[in-house]
């Protein structure tokens, strides 16, 4: 039935063979025009699995001090310099930096005393009618007395001449507190980070940092490698005593980037000299080169289709799906075989079977994808699937007319030969102890989804990285408490209650509320101030400071600034403080139409469990813990990777099931795929080397290779014609494994690590399909499909 | 008319580069001579009187008491009269003693940043490497006998925001300061003269903790 109606397909095409190849042609052109527009999504979020706490944790991330931008640290090499030297040469840097390719250079707060007077003056908006009264309680002429008393000792002490503004602003020391807790502000940076001239700067006083804020998007490598070589370049100069480390994710993109470039160059040189030498000595007929176009024709069209269905495409699916797809040569390949060997065309229709059959084995593992929970991977499934069946279409249809049939004679393939019984067992009993030996190194196989492991940055930058990380983070995990909410005046509110429901860890917590409070609270407390100096005891107050002022030898307007405070009717704003204004957009962030409101604190049980009773106590606040996440990360990944392994399996069973009936065959046909799947886990356990996502996809390709070989082979040996099926395998499998095998001296540990998987996956599915499956059906298949004919 | 005026300006031009060019050049001999006089020295112990004129007081205030260095950064700055104020600074820590209301007071100097600010100026002036001073301030001869030097910081310097100019004035035989004048950018001016200095002295680990440096050197 499945026979004749291809037949009827086939010689439909025969017929209109020319007219059919121009309207290809034009469509592949129509197709490549319109591939021009698809947009493309360089968005790592498509690939995230959809627990909605795992993307607000990821958004989170996303929008941390350093997330997607350079930081620069400075080292003082040299003891016979200091650290203002470093601060000089780092401004001449900061003068160079901006540019098309660096929009902004933070190099600190200004914390200047000009800036700390303007900050005293926004006093009267942070402290409330509780500090008014506590301070007030400290208001007696004696008490008074000895503050200017003291006021006089550090003003004529000889740092004196560095805190006269402030000690002049506020000689009662009523806003020492906010004061001595915006040194505080600099701990989210890290716990080693202080401020220093308006730099950021380790407390041991040997490095200084600069953050800089850039265009250039972390997967754009090209423009990566331009940034770098920019920032290079402004940092040509350094002096002998400094050391400068870059540290950004485009170092990793550019390290990667020429790590692949040069690894993938070697791979595809090898794959192409094996694909070539099968041309020239095997199938001599260059006409045969057209098959390693059918795939990259087929992901054209399915891309287009992509982009209809899904409107942005993830870069990342686009690549990956492209190397999968290179399993679709082989149909071209087994065609192309049974065409010369048989010497006619209408050998296909043998074919078809077979090739459909394999093909819906291979595309039923992708179809698992769509219940995956990563948007991505339905992409993947929608462009492999697609393409995999326009590969069918065109080897099936098209294909068998634009080649030779002239008589081909090829070397024996594996397995094939003369064989007996004895043979047949000994070849089982041997693939038994082969799969005892790899389910004990299976056991141990382990999975990694820690995506640090796959990067092929060098060793140089590891190592500034490393060095980053002790001296301005100080190996400390700081974990987030985070305020949501629709406005800014409702997220500041809350923020205030958890800060103040934290009074007990106030010194080791860093938070914006003691600064920047609800618009409500300030209003209240400038109500506050005004009452309390325009009360009696207000002016008694401002009386005892002028005359203790003049007994202690001040001059009458030596605290002109602070009584002008306690009589002003308006007060600077939050916004009018440079420092904290850009210390705020640490904390504050605003997206989806939420506004955030980050508090820091030390990653430590005792605040974890604090924290984690004010998330439950505040509706819509979380926390944040990048430990917690990356667990969080891959324990999902892992799942889901579990999850689709299992969906796989059932519907490989299912499609064996309908299309072949008997468990006998279905177990011949998957013994291949199983022997491939516990190869590859055997050695990486062997190996106690992790499975990694990369490995584990080259692990699908493996695995769809190795069916379809079990599959074509399983079908040549029911057929009576000659199709060379075992000969176009053995080709099929020695050009692949070729190209997998010079992924095993790939420098990129991903491109290694699918090296590895596919080569062991592919030569032990190859060898099975090619050796065991026959010997399986010869010994209990054969007998039982012939009888069942008769 | 204007060929003779154009004449002597390029004329008074001239030399004026001349003489900045020797000045510079005669700045960096003085400033290596003094270097390398300084450079010998392990320690320093001297009294001080302090003159202070500062806006925020009606008159000036003479504070008296006694400097200690020791080489590279140990610190203590001791103030008897007329009022009793400690501050050491050793190892990266600076602790200070107010006498008024006897309260100590310890700062990490990397984590204060005026502490900090303060400390490495303080390096600067009395610390005897005057080469150093010359790349953050723009140093020149105020006077040869004795040797004075003026330094006005540079203009992009944090300092440049407080200190206007500073002189120092050398002891004949260039061995170390003799007094040191601090114009702020507010007018306020500091001055302070060295006496009974002595060099190279061992100076006592217990000098350097506070409420026990003795008042007498």
């Amino acid at each position: 039935m499945f026979e004749a109606c291809f037949e009827k397909v086939f010689l439909f095409f025969q017929r209109f063979k020319r007219t059919v190849l121009i309207i290809l042609c034009s469509a592949i052109a129509l197709f490549a025009i319109a591939a021009t527009c698809i947009h493309f999504d360089n968005d790592i979020v498509s690939m995230l699995p959809s627990d909605p706490k795992l993307r607000r944790d990821f958004d989170l991330v996303r929008g941390s001090a350093f997330a997607g931008k350079v930081v620069l640290s400075f080292e003082l090499k040299s003891p016979d310099r200091s650290l203002d030297d470093l601060v000089r040469y780092v401004d001449t840097v900061v003068q160079r930096l901006p540019g098309p390719l660096v929009n902004k250079v933070i190099k600190g707060p200004d914390l200047s005393p000009d800036e700390l007077v303007k900050f005293v003056q926004i006093g009267p908006r942070l402290i409330g009618e509780k500090s008014l009264e506590a301070f007030s309680g400290r208001t007696s002429p004696s008490a008074i007395d000895e503050s200017l008393r003291s006021v006089r000792s550090r003003l004529i002490s000889f740092q004196g001449m560095f805190i006269s503004g402030i000690v002049q602003a506020d000689p009662l020391g009523i806003f020492s507190q906010e004061l001595t807790a915006l040194q505080q502000l600099a701990a989210t940076f890290g716990r080693n980070v202080t401020f220093y001239n308006d730099h950021f700067a380790t407390q041991d006083g040997k490095h200084l940092m600069l953050i800089l804020e850039t265009p250039v998007q972390i997967t754009d490598a090209e423009r990566s490698k331009e940034l770098i070589s920019y920032i290079q370049a402004c940092l040509k100069d350094i002096p002998s005593y400094a050391q400068a480390d870059i540290i950004a994710g485009h170092t990793h993109t550019v390290a990667n980037e020429s790590l692949i470039k040069s690894d993938i160059a070697r791979t595809v040189t090898v794959a192409t000299i094996a694909y070539l030498l099968v041309l020239i000595c095997f199938f001599r007929d260059m006409r045969a080169a057209i098959f390693f176009l059918i795939p990259a024709c087929s992901v054209l069209v399915a891309l287009v289709c992509s982009g209809l269905i899904f409107g942005r495409i993830s870069a990342f699916i686009v690549a990956l799906a492209s190397v999968i797809i290179g399993i679709s040569d082989d149909y071209g390949i087994l065609v192309y075989t049974a065409i010369r060997t048989a010497g006619r065309r209408d050998v296909v229709s043998c074919m078809a079977r077979p090739i459909v059959l394999a093909a819906l084995f291979t595309s039923g593992i992708f179809f698992v994808f769509f219940f995956s929970s990563i948007p991505g991977y339905h992409q993947l499934a929608f462009l492999t699937i697609i393409s995999i069946w326009l590969c069918v279409l065109f080897v099936l249809l098209i294909f068998p007319h634009l080649v030779t049939t002239s008589a081909l004679r090829l070397p024996r393939g594996v397995g094939e030969g003369p064989t007996s019984p004895k043979k047949d067992r000994q070849k089982i009993v041997a693939w038994i102890i082969l799969i005892v030996i790899l389910c004990v190194g299976a056991q141990r196989m382990t999975f990694s989804s820690d995506i640090s492991t796959l990067d092929g940055v060098d060793a140089k930058t590891r190592a500034g990285e490393e060095k980053f990380e002790e001296v301005w983070l100080g190996r400390y995990k700081q974990g987030i408490f985070v305020v949501t909410a629709p406005t800014l005046e409702e997220a500041l509110t809350v923020n205030r209650s958890v800060y103040n429901d934290s009074a007990s860890f106030s010194k080791q917590i860093t938070s914006i509320a003691p600064f920047m409070l609800p618009e409500q609270e300030q209003k209240k407390n400038i109500a506050a101030w005004r009452v309390f100096w325009q009360t009696k005891k207000g002016q008694d107050l401002r009386d005892s400071v002028q005359v203790s002022a003049m007994q202690n030898g001040f001059s009458p307007d030596a605290f002109a600034s602070f009584l002008d405070l306690t009589q002003r009717d308006s007060f600077p704003k939050f916004e009018d403080i440079s420092f904290l204004k850009q210390m705020s957009e640490r904390f504050i962030s605003s997206q989806k139409g939420l506004v955030r409101v980050l508090t820091f604190f030390p990653e430590e049980p005792g605040y974890t469990v604090h924290f984690n009773r004010l998330a439950h106590k505040y509706p819509g606040s979380f926390i944040f813990s990048r430990t917690e996440f990356s667990r969080r990360f891959n324990s999902s990944i892992n799942q889901e990777a579990l999850r689709l392994a299992g969906y796989a399996g059932l519907f490989l069973c299912f499609v064996a099931a309908f299309f072949l009936r008997r468990m006998r065959l279905i177990l011949a046909v998957l013994s291949a795929a199983v022997t491939c799947i516990l190869a590859i886990a055997g050695v990486y356990g062997f190996l106690g080397k992790p499975l990694t996502a990369p490995a584990l996809v080259a692990m699908m390709i493996a695995v769809g290779l190795s069916i379809d070989y079990g599959v074509f082979l399983l079908y040549s040996l029911q057929n009576k014609i000659d199709t060379g099926t075992a000969k176009a395998v053995s080709i099929s499998a020695a050009t692949t494994l070729t190209g997998a095998l010079s992924l095993l001296a790939a420098h990129h540990p991903a491109l290694f690590s699918i090296g590895l998987s596919l080569s062991v996956g592919l030569g032990v599915g190859w060898l099975c399909a090619q050796i065991i499956m026959p010997a399986l059906y010869r010994l209990y298949c054969s007998n039982a499909c012939e009888a069942k004919n008769e | 008319m204007i060929k003779i005026f154009v004449t002597l300006l390029i004329f008074f031009l001239g030399n004026v580069v001349q003489c900045q060019a020797q000045n510079s050049d005669e700045v960096k001999e003085v400033l290596t001579n003094i270097t390398s006089q300084m450079a010998n020295l392990k320690t320093v112990q001297a009294d001080f009187t302090q003159e202070k004129k500062m806006a925020v007081f009606t008159s000036p205030i003479i504070l008296r008491g006694t400097l200690l260095w020791e080489k590279p950064d140990s610190f203590a700055w001791r103030i008897v009269s007329p009022i009793q104020y400690i501050i050491v600074m050793r190892q990266g820590i600076a602790r200070q003693w107010e006498g008024e209301h006897n309260t100590i007071q310890e700062f990490q100097m990397s984590s204060n940043p005026v502490m900090r600010v303060a400390s490495s100026q303080l390096q600067k002036w009395f610390g005897g490497n005057y080469q150093k001073l010359a790349t953050e301030y723009d140093v020149s001869l105020a006077g040869r006998q004795p040797l004075i030097l003026a330094c006005v910081p540079h203009q992009d310097s944090p300092e440049s925001g407080v200190i206007a100019r500073i002189s120092i004035q050398f002891r004949e035989d260039l061995r170390y300061i003799e007094r040191i004048t601090i114009e702020e950018v507010s007018g306020d001016i500091t001055n302070i003269k060295f006496e009974n200095t002595h060099f190279n002295l061992p100076i006592s680990e217990d000098s350097w903790r506070i409420g026990l440096v003795s008042p007498h050197v």
